[in-house]
């Protein structure tokens, strides 16, 4: 427990000194992706007119802010890998005697912190610009606080998964960039009530957020449904894991590890 | 365990010991052994040199010790911890600089990086404050400590490196061509630091390197790597010994005669050398008393002497015909009696 202490105070040094280092870089991202939901907001509702109720506009705004944390939950661990080979740093990472799988665990930790003030910075922008408030309340914020916590974990397993591909093949890097926007199909297909692509990975809870979010915070789950999306989770974690494992074994045996 | 692997340390063991590692690559163009029964030992404080040509197995020993690659066959042990069985506590004795990699974190500084890396080996950053600024001093990087290191040189770049390696004292520390692309001065530097710091701290430093100036003087014993297999094994100085030809360079008041000149042909590695004041002539003799009958046909040719110098060895000649006469030696070696 001492030393994953101690890996946790390096990572806070590393990720600070980073946030620092690439302010720049980070304010332009936050402006890009306004701009992507700003176009995207508009143009629907230029084009549909007054046939878009409020619930409509709020599903969007709650569908595109999901979709930022899917993005960089699946993002911190597979994309992770492709950046510290880049950075030829990933051997390095390799000899701790923590092993990966903690460093990332512990990097998705922070990566989720992260998230929290990016997504919500760009929340708070969309809702000042579009004029929708979302209003749900200390319960409805607990319940989509919970919810997200849930089922985000589900794409961290995939994450590994990638993770663990792009240790083998130099050509994941492009393939991720593909799989980012496949992921929103996970976020938008309709993941509650319960149907068979509920048993997709994040497919349940940010369907869950949806309806929460357009219920103003009011919309009640059953106990069992959060058990299932923690069930959920805890299945792609461990798939994605196992399959990582797998990878690492054989990018070791062919000598792939941080070669790019 | 620890106590146990302490006791093993003081005892005077090795602390790695690799025993017949082989290591076979299996590509599409067939299986390519790069390791085939290499076998030696490391212990505290001393600095163990591997030298050979391009594919020789240097970077696959490192890395099979390093816990990166999953090698065929063979044991390895690091503290007497066997890094198939329990690679995480293996890790946990290690420290290295991999070839061809940046090694550290170029956004960084090189106080963050270290604080980094101590943490990644489960060290808080409390712990490692006075070690980090003691070796950024040893290092001269004390100036520099609050910069990013992408604006550093090559050589401060690898110093910050090689400060992450040795950050948590371990034991083992594994330096893969630490010197490629440094300058003389800094590599020279680099050299008495790394044999001053293995030295105080009982650090076994296992260096690959094709600067064999570098390696002579920094390893007190070297393997010599040929495809996979150890052609050589012993002290710098053994291995001159062992292959030594003493050059000597007798420098003529005129230029010889052609006749005089096919005659010192049948010298091995005899050649010529001009200069602004005339010709030199170099030979590398293996018995010194061949210089007798050079001296009695630069005297039948009435040529006037004008110095004789006795020049060092190269080692990098003795390492060139270690590897020529290699295939003849395959399985002979000769251990340190230097």
């Amino acid at each position: 427990m001492r030393r994953v202490l101690g890996l946790i105070a390096a990572e806070a040094v590393k990720y600070w000194a980073e946030i620092k280092s690439y302010l720049f870089n980070t304010l332009s991202w936050l402006v890009a992706l306004y701009i992507i939901f700003l176009t995207f907001f508009l143009g629907l509702r230029h084009f549909a007119g007054p046939s878009v109720d409020g619930t409509k506009l709020d599903s969007i705004i709650v569908g595109y802010v999901t979709w930022m944390f899917a993005l960089m939950g699946f993002q911190g661990i597979s994309y992770g890998v492709v950046e510290e080979t880049h950075k030829g740093t990933f051997e390095q990472l390799y000899l701790s005697p923590l092993g990966l799988e903690t460093i990332f665990a512990v990097r998705i930790l922070y990566e989720f912190l992260y998230s929290l003030v990016f997504n919500s910075a760009i929340l708070l922008l969309t809702m000042v610009t579009t004029g929708r408030w979302l209003s749900l309340g200390l319960p409805g914020f607990l319940k989509l606080f919970l919810l997200l916590t849930l089922s985000l974990p589900s794409l961290w397993g995939l994450g590994y998964l990638f993770g663990g591909l792009a240790m083998l093949s130099k050509k994941m890097g492009a393939f991720l960039q593909v799989v980012s926007f496949l992921l929103i199909g996970l976020v938008a297909l309709p993941g509650y009530p319960f149907k068979p692509v509920s048993l997709l990975p994040f497919t349940a809870g940010a369907s869950s957020l949806r309806v929460l979010v357009c219920s103003s915070g009011s919309q009640t789950f059953p106990l069992l449904w959060y058990l299932f999306l923690l069930a959920l989770s805890s299945f792609y974690i461990l798939i994605g894991l196992w399959l990582y494992r797998l990878c690492e074994r054989v990018a070791r045996r062919r000598n792939l590890l941080g070669q790019y | 365990m620890d106590e146990r692997e302490n006791g093993e340390m003081e005892s005077g063991r090795a602390i790695v010991d690799v025993r017949s590692l082989t290591k076979v690559y299996r590509g599409r163009k067939g299986p390519l052994t790069a390791l085939k029964d290499l076998s030696f030992q490391g212990r505290r404080g001393e600095v163990l040199g591997i030298l050979g040509p391009n594919g020789s197995g240097k970077t696959t020993t490192i890395k099979s010790i390093a816990t990166l690659i999953e090698f065929d066959a063979g044991e390895v042990s690091v503290m007497g911890v066997d890094v198939k069985k329990q690679p995480r506590k293996a890790r946990s004795y290690l420290g290295a600089v991999l070839e061809g990699a940046r090694n550290v974190y170029w956004r960084l500084t090189p106080w963050e990086n270290l604080l980094y890396f101590a943490g990644l080996r489960g060290l808080t950053p409390g712990e490692i404050r006075e070690r980090a600024r003691g070796l950024l001093d040893s290092l001269g990087l004390s100036e520099v400590s609050h910069k990013q290191v992408r604006f550093f040189s090559k050589g401060m770049q690898q110093k910050v490196a090689v400060a992450c390696a040795f950050i948590t004292k371990p034991p083992v520390v594994l330096l893969d061509e630490p010197t490629l692309g440094l300058d003389v001065e800094t590599a020279r530097k680099m050299r008495s630091w790394i044999l001053e710091t293995a030295k105080e701290e009982g650090t076994f430093v296992l260096i690959t390197s094709h600067d064999m100036r570098f390696i002579e003087s920094v390893c007190q014993r070297v393997l010599i790597l040929k495809e996979g297999r150890v052609l050589r094994e012993g002290t710098p100085e053994s291995l001159r010994n062992l292959f030594s030809r003493k050059v000597y360079r007798i420098v003529l008041e005129e230029d010889p005669q052609e006749w005089l000149l096919a005659h010192l042909q049948h010298f091995p590695s005899f050649r010529i050398e001009r200069d602004e004041r005339g010709g030199s002539l170099l030979f590398s003799l293996q018995d010194p008393s061949e210089l007798y009958r050079v001296f009695a046909l630069l005297q039948s040719a009435s040529l006037t002497l004008r110095s004789l110098d006795i020049l060092n060895d190269d080692f990098e000649e003795v390492f060139l015909d270690i590897l020529k006469d290699g295939d003849a030696l395959e399985s002979t070696t000769a251990r340190g009696e230097g």
